[in-house]
Order: structure tokens, then sequence, then C-alpha cells
């Protein structure tokens, strides 16, 4: 950056981003409403973390921290990542080994 | 306003505000796995009963929960201008830019409490009086046992949050922060952050699924 904006303005990026949570916003409220079937479960999870992701680099300056920091931000999401992985390995397979007799 | 100096532990105050970050970070960490839990249990009965799920989301009150989710985002980005100012001994603006957010999480908190009021009114709190008019009443009660707890507690981090904004707001209007030091006004916006970030989850958990059936 080379040119410093009025004092008190906020960053380009903080508005830019702003902006893009309220359109994200508008979009995934009409998109519930287009029947994709089980596309819309999966269309609006994806945009709930295209903004989580917004908010995470932008709002709490994750893009200009260092790796350690940023591993420490996603430890949470990854342990819960692998929770909800296993415990889905087990109710999807269930209908598959029924219990015996 | 004497300058601000590091704990004895750290060479200089700016370690020190990297060590705050880092700790906030992992205290966020548990919050994630704290929220997580719900959203498993929340996963499994909408993976056994999708149905009822999509009858029971369709009840909740989307326009509400809509405007709540634009507040909640709106407050962040100010949140997130402040902590941008402090360093700048931009004092004033930080306070009235942290003022507002709070102002904004009170709304709400208000807008959410008359969403809870409809719903007592519609009976669709989980127990003896709770009346569905779906195919499996049972199933719905345990989607409306996941939204009272999940929201209730995400209403308890706001409520939280309000308290600490507004403390930072104070401190911010007397002038304690400066390019050196500045680090409760970031601790304090990482935590809005992820109240606004858990909201975000909720959203579309809660009132997205099953309206275009």
């Amino acid at each position: 950056m080379t040119s410093q904006p009025a004092s008190w303005h906020p960053p380009r990026a903080l508005v830019f981003c702003w902006l893009g949570l309220m359109t994200l916003l508008a979009i995934t409220v009409a998109l519930a409403y287009v029947p994709l079937g089980t596309a819309n479960t999966v269309v609006a999870l994806a945009i709930a973390t295209i903004k989580a992701l917004l908010i995470a680099a932008t709002f709490m300056e994750l893009r200009e921290r260092s790796g350690m920091m940023i591993a420490f931000a996603g430890a949470g999401f990854f342990w819960l990542a692998i929770m909800l992985w296993l415990a889905f390995a087990d109710y999807v397979t269930r209908p598959d080994f029924p219990p015996p007799g | 306003m004497p300058e601000a100096q590091p704990a004895f532990q750290y060479v200089d105050l700016e370690q020190q505000h990297g060590t705050a970050q880092l700790g906030m970070w992992v205290f966020l960490g548990t919050e994630v796995l704290f929220f997580g839990g719900l959203i498993l249990a929340y996963s499994v009965y909408r993976y056994a009963h999708p149905e009822a799920f999509a009858e029971a989301t369709r009840h909740t009150r989307i326009a509400i929960g809509t405007i709540n989710t634009a507040i909640l985002l709106t407050s962040s980005f100010l949140v997130a201008w402040a902590v941008t100012l402090a360093p700048r001994r931009l004092a004033r603006a930080t306070a009235r830019l942290l003022g507002a957010a709070a102002v904004l999480g009170c709304v709400f908190l208000a807008l959410k409490g008359v969403e809870y009021w409809l719903e007592f009114q519609d009976h669709l709190w989980p127990g003896a009086h709770f009346v569905f008019p779906g195919s499996d009443a049972q199933a719905a009660s345990l989607f409306f046992a996941f939204y009272f707890v999940a929201t209730g507690l995400h209403a308890v981090h706001v409520a939280i949050g309000i308290v600490v904004l507004s403390v930072i707001e104070v401190k911010a209007r007397r002038g304690n922060y400066s390019e050196r030091y500045h680090a409760p006004v970031t601790i304090a916006g990482l935590y809005w952050h992820f109240v606004d970030l858990v909201w975000v989850v909720l959203f579309a958990l809660i009132y997205l699924p099953g309206r275009a059936g």
C-alpha cells in the first residue's frame, strides 16, 4: 500500500468484505427457495463456509498472520472435522451392518 | 496516561500482543468444539429424520433470522474497523464504533427475544405443551430442542460480547490504547467475530433448510 486513506476511513478490504458478506447472505436466502433437491443443503453449507472464511481472513485478520497463528486458528476446525467424519462413518454405514440376531 | 509496559515475562509489548492473540485462538478452538458437539447432534438427527427436520425448519422465522444475520455481520464490520483505528490513537472514533457494534448486539438480542416469544405462542418449545402440525412431532421437537439450546447458548455469547465491547469502549474513550498497546481491542474483536461466525453457520442449519419443498 503506497497511499494511506484519510485517517478514520475503514480500509477498503473491510468494506469489500462486508459488502461481499451481505451479498452472499442475499444469495443464500434466495437460493434456499429454489428447488434443487439435496443440492440445497450443499449450496447453503458452501455459502456459509465462504462467509466464515471471509470473516476469518479479513475481519479476524488471519490473512496478515503467521502460519503458526493460522494453525492455531484451524486446529479446532480440524478436530471437529475428524469428529464429524468418524461419527458419520458410523451412522451412514449402520444399515449395512445390522446387529446379529 | 503513562505508557503501557509489557508484563515481566515478555521482551516487549509486541510479543505480548502476539501471545495474547495466540491465547485467544486457543480459547476459540475450545469454542469450536463446544458448538461442534451441538452441530454433530443436529447432523445425526437431521440425517435420521430428513423430512421432519425440513418441516420443522420451515416453522422458523427466516425474516427475523436474515435481519439478525445482517445486523451481526454489520456489527462485526464496525468492530474490525475499530481495530484498525485503535493503534492510530483515534480514541473517540474507536469508542464510537465499538459502542455502535454493542448497540447492534442489543438489537440482535431484542429481535431474538421477539422470535422466542412468537415461538412460545406457537407452542414450539419442546416439552409437555409442544404442538406440531406435521407428521412426526417427536422428530420436530428434536429440532426445536437443538434450536433453543444452540441459539440460547449463542445469545449468551452475544450478551458477554456486548459487555466486553462496552468495557473496551470506555477504555478506548479514556485514551488507553496506542500504537504500542492495543491488544485488548484486537482480542475483544476476535471474540466478537467468532460469535458472528458461529451465527453464520447456525443460520444455514436453522433457517435455510426445507424452504424449497
